[in-house]
């Protein structure tokens, strides 16, 4: 489906967002506010989408002591503005904490997947029952391209993620589980749920600090760092690690970010488990970045020597899109025909195109898929993309293999200096952790 | 010793005690300049093993030169202050009556009672500086003695208003430093403009031998890591920015002081007679829109959450008139910034759902904008942006104060006398009337302390 030919694609992308822009402006406040604020009334050529992408800070716009103070009516108000369903029948009586609400949430038909970064906010994004099962479905089409496995329920399943949780990654392994994964066969690191709250526990004691009304030993809980858990969770790598060695003569299906496959490699060691043998058919996946880990340098190569047998599949996506762009043979990542991208300058509103040849800037996509909530994101990604057509010999546009965040490229240069600061710049040792790190 | 370090920077003047380095860049920074001539490290330090250059110089003679600087700045007969106000605007792209005015008022950093009140509050007095300052020790049978002594330090300057370059400057000559001046990439040209009036006053002088102005990219290891050493320097003087501030600490060691002013925020506190009979509330809000716009709000005395203590209607109003406020041309302001950065738009384009909790003025534009909430925003207001938490009364702030809040700009004066212990007590360093937030006092304390007693290396002589 990555073939296809591109001629006749920006109509078919413009024809889809003209029809979805005027269906859910109306559904979505901030997407109703932004187009008035920016003129745009109907989309006339693909640019005119540009200024109504949101940046990812849009869905974590919330003011932070709605969550820090449980007043769940706010957030829920808040959470209306950037979702195209209304929240009425959403029961928030004796809302506990943040994951209660993302439950009620989920019972009033609302799918909400979270990330959280260094900022101390989590963000919420909505879907509904419809963009999971789309989703599931295109994820399931794409993931192993350009050989996915059979959706036929066939290959043990691997996933080091937790089974259940408000995650894009954990819609993904649920998708893979739902057409892929053979049951009985399928393995994830733990079916303890994502807390939510758990991080927010974390946040409010940085802002304790910050405020300088922790306690010594509130502060030294913080230092010793919300510390690795990855103890607890050896047993759980010991269950995989002797299931992967059981199953490393079938076609299976692996995945999981660079930190905890790391965590399985070391485990697979400590209990003697051989390296290589994996069968021709299998796929493995390695995703993310590190989470400030430090990891041998050569750790790709040393999962690869243990994965010896099996397929690396490798894909460039942001839990904001509906799809990832998978890898080619000649290295370059393909955007899939139905996600529209945008190549932006520093200031995030010119478009930079060139029919064919590599074009270097923001990344920003829009995607038809979404019911749940406005489908146009600004990333934080700085790439390189070609729209002409890839040495591969298929249409574009595709990715360099060469991602770096935008802040780390465009900051560069700023050097300036200002004594206006705030708190946190008081705070030794900043957040790192992510729900993605469990 | 000659580095190379690499960044995109324009060609700008240096000076490196007393010599002007003009039209050629004295780094490669920058595409020209690449490969060329770069810092030469050894012209930058001042050896340790021989007194400071203004060691034996009297400190009324330093007085004395730095108030005929002063009129030179003033009256620019070369046209030096003139060129620099020009590059700065250009090349930095700072607000060009803001600028004029700012250099304009250059010159009174250098006054001569100014300098001697720095002196008189900071230290005691001249005389310690130029000789022992004799001390009566209780049971002791004979007198101690005290003497200021001159260090080496860095300046890590701060380039968002003109004035940090010449107080810099002044503090150091006051005290006989010899002082490195790093400059900030968003002003490179008011340190080397004020030292070229240094040499048209005093050449060959040592004051000029005192001074060198230059920039490196901060943090850049190839510059820091060598010369920032007790070899070679006695004090890091930084103004914040936190990365400058994180970046020069990473050299503390014993031998080798840092003396920071720290990144700081500023706020507002307004009592409930504000909307008493026979107040004048627009006036009040011009007071809160002069502390929020200094230097464009990008100071760290600039307010950027205020406090009212009234009903929700009422506080509505005085955002009202607040938000038109803001977009005046005021002395230490021009009549507009740059537009609100997208992140925060994003957040406050949230925030006007969310009526009646959250209500929004203004535009994005850089006019101004108002926020009013129950409780301070999450994210750190700045392009002209004003968060308005509305209060039941004035002791709510103190939820929200920390070792970061500067200035607490009050009104009325009742309120101020009435709090000002606590709020002192909990970490606020200054309490000003509203509408006062820019006219800092030189010579009382800074961020805390007094600066200038922490700027000379104290010797003493026990009997």
């Amino acid at each position: 489906m990555l073939a296809a030919d591109q001629t006749d694609l920006p109509l078919l992308q413009l024809a889809a967002a003209r029809e979805r822009f005027a269906e859910l402006r109306p559904q979505i406040r901030v997407l109703d506010q932004r187009a008035k604020d920016v003129g745009v009334s109907d989309i006339g050529k693909l640019d005119d989408l540009v200024p109504t992408l949101f940046a990812h800070t849009a869905y974590k716009s919330y003011p932070k002591s709605f969550v820090d103070k449980g007043q769940w009516d706010r957030l829920t108000l808040w959470f209306s503005t950037v979702s195209a369903a209304p929240m009425d029948g959403v029961d928030l009586d004796g809302v506990a904490d943040v994951d209660d609400w993302i439950t009620r949430l989920e019972a009033a038909g609302h799918f909400l997947f979270s990330s959280s970064g260094t900022s101390g906010k989590a963000s919420f994004i909505d879907q509904n029952q419809g963009d999971i099962d789309r989703i599931a479905d295109l994820l399931t089409r794409i993931w192993g391209w350009p050989s996915p496995p059979p959706r036929d329920n066939s290959r043990p399943l691997f996933s080091l993620t937790p089974s259940a949780g408000p995650a894009r990654l954990v819609y993904a392994f649920q998708a893979q589980a739902k057409y892929t994964g053979r049951p009985g066969a399928i393995y994830t690191l733990t079916d303890e749920p994502i807390r939510m709250a758990e991080l927010n526990r974390i946040m409010r004691l940085q802002q304790a600090l910050a405020s300088g009304r922790a306690t010594p030993d509130q502060v030294a809980e913080f230092e010793a760092g919300i510390a690795d858990r990855a103890g607890d969770m050896r047993e759980n790598y010991r269950r995989i690690a002797r299931a992967l060695d059981a199953h490393r003569r079938e076609p299976l299906v692996f995945h999981g970010s660079w930190p905890q496959v790391w965590s399985l490699l070391e485990v697979c060691r400590e209990l003697g488990i051989a390296e290589g043998g994996f069968h021709p058919d299998s796929i493995y996946l390695g995703s993310g970045g590190t989470k400030g880990l430090t990891l041998p340098g050569d750790y790709q190569e040393q999962v690869a020597r243990f994965f010896a047998g099996a397929r690396r599949y490798r894909g460039y996506g942001m839990s904001e899109t509906s799809t990832h762009s998978p890898v080619c043979a000649d290295g370059r990542f393909h955007v899939p025909p139905w996600l529209t991208l945008f190549i932006l300058d520093e200031t995030g509103e010119s478009v930079r195109y060139l029919p064919s040849g590599p074009v270097t800037g923001r990344a920003a996509y829009w995607d038809p898929v979404w019911d749940g909530h406005w489908g146009g994101t600004i990333s934080g990604d700085w790439i390189t993309a070609d729209y002409g057509r890839c040495s591969c010999g298929r249409p574009g546009p595709t990715v360099a293999d060469s991602i770096r965040r935008a802040k780390d490229v465009i900051g560069v240069d700023d050097d300036k200096i200002s004594c206006a600061g705030a708190i946190e710049a008081y705070v030794r040792g900043a957040i790192t952790t992510s729900v993605d790190r469990v | 010793m000659v580095v190379d370090s690499p960044s995109e920077m324009a060609s700008v003047p240096f000076v490196v005690r007393g010599r002007v380095f003009e039209g050629v860049s004295h780094t490669p920074y920058g595409g020209a300049a690449r490969g060329q001539a770069a810092l030469d490290l050894n012209e930058l330090v001042w050896p340790g093993n021989v007194p400071a250059p203004l060691f034996d110089v009297p400190t009324a003679e330093i007085i004395d030169l730095l108030g005929e600087v002063g009129d030179w700045v003033r009256l620019d007969p070369d046209g030096v202050m003139a060129q620099a106000l020009e590059s700065l605007v250009e090349v930095s792209g700072a607000a060009r009556p803001l600028e004029e005015r700012s250099y304009a008022d250059l010159w009174r950093y250098f006054s001569r009672d100014l300098s001697r009140f720095q002196l008189e509050q900071e230290l005691g007095g001249l005389d310690v500086l130029d000789s022992w300052r004799s001390i009566e020790v209780p049971g002791a049978a004979a007198s101690s003695f005290v003497r200021a002594f001159p260090a080496r330090m860095v300046h890590v300057l701060a380039g968002n208003a003109p004035g940090v370059a010449a107080i810099s400057i002044v503090r150091s000559a006051l005290v006989k430093g010899a002082s490195l001046l790093k400059m900030a990439s968003n002003d490179m040209f008011t340190a080397p403009a004020l030292l070229r009036a240094v040499s048209a006053v005093a050449p060959g002088h040592p004051l000029e031998r005192s001074f060198s102005a230059v920039y490196w990219r901060g943090g850049d290891d190839a510059v820091e890591s060598v010369l920032m050493r007790p070899q070679f320097f006695d004090k890091l003087v930084v103004w914040g920015g936190a990365q400058a501030v994180q970046g020069a600490a990473r050299y503390v060691c014993p031998g080798l002081d840092l003396v920071s002013f720290d990144p700081k925020t500023s706020i507002s506190l307004i009592g409930k007679e504000a909307f008493a009979d026979g107040a004048d509330l627009r006036k009040i809000a011009a007071a809160a829109a002069t502390d929020a716009t200094i230097h464009n709000q990008d100071a760290c005395t600039a307010s950027r959450f205020q406090f009212v203590e009234g009903a929700v209607a009422d506080v509505d109003r005085f955002c009202a008139l607040l938000v038109g406020e803001l977009g005046v041309e005021r002395h230490k302001a021009a009549a507009r910034s740059e537009p609100v950065p997208a992140d925060l738009r994003d957040e406050i384009d949230a925030l006007r759902q969310l009526d009646p909790y959250y209500r929004v003025w203004g535009a994005t534009d850089g006019t101004g904008m108002v926020v009013r909430s129950e409780e301070p925003v999450s994210f750190y207001p700045t392009g002209r942006v004003v968060n308005v938490v509305a209060v039941s009364e004035p002791k709510s702030v103190f939820e929200f104060i920390d070792a970061s809040t500067q200035t607490v700009g009050i009104y009325p004066d009742r309120l101020r006398a009435e709090l000002r212990d606590q709020l002192c007590s909990v970490g606020v360093q200054r309490v000003t009337g509203l509408g006062h937030a820019a006219d800092t006092i030189i010579g009382l304390p800074h961020d805390g302390f007094y600066p200038l007693s922490r700027m000379v290396r104290w010797g003493k002589d026990e009997s």
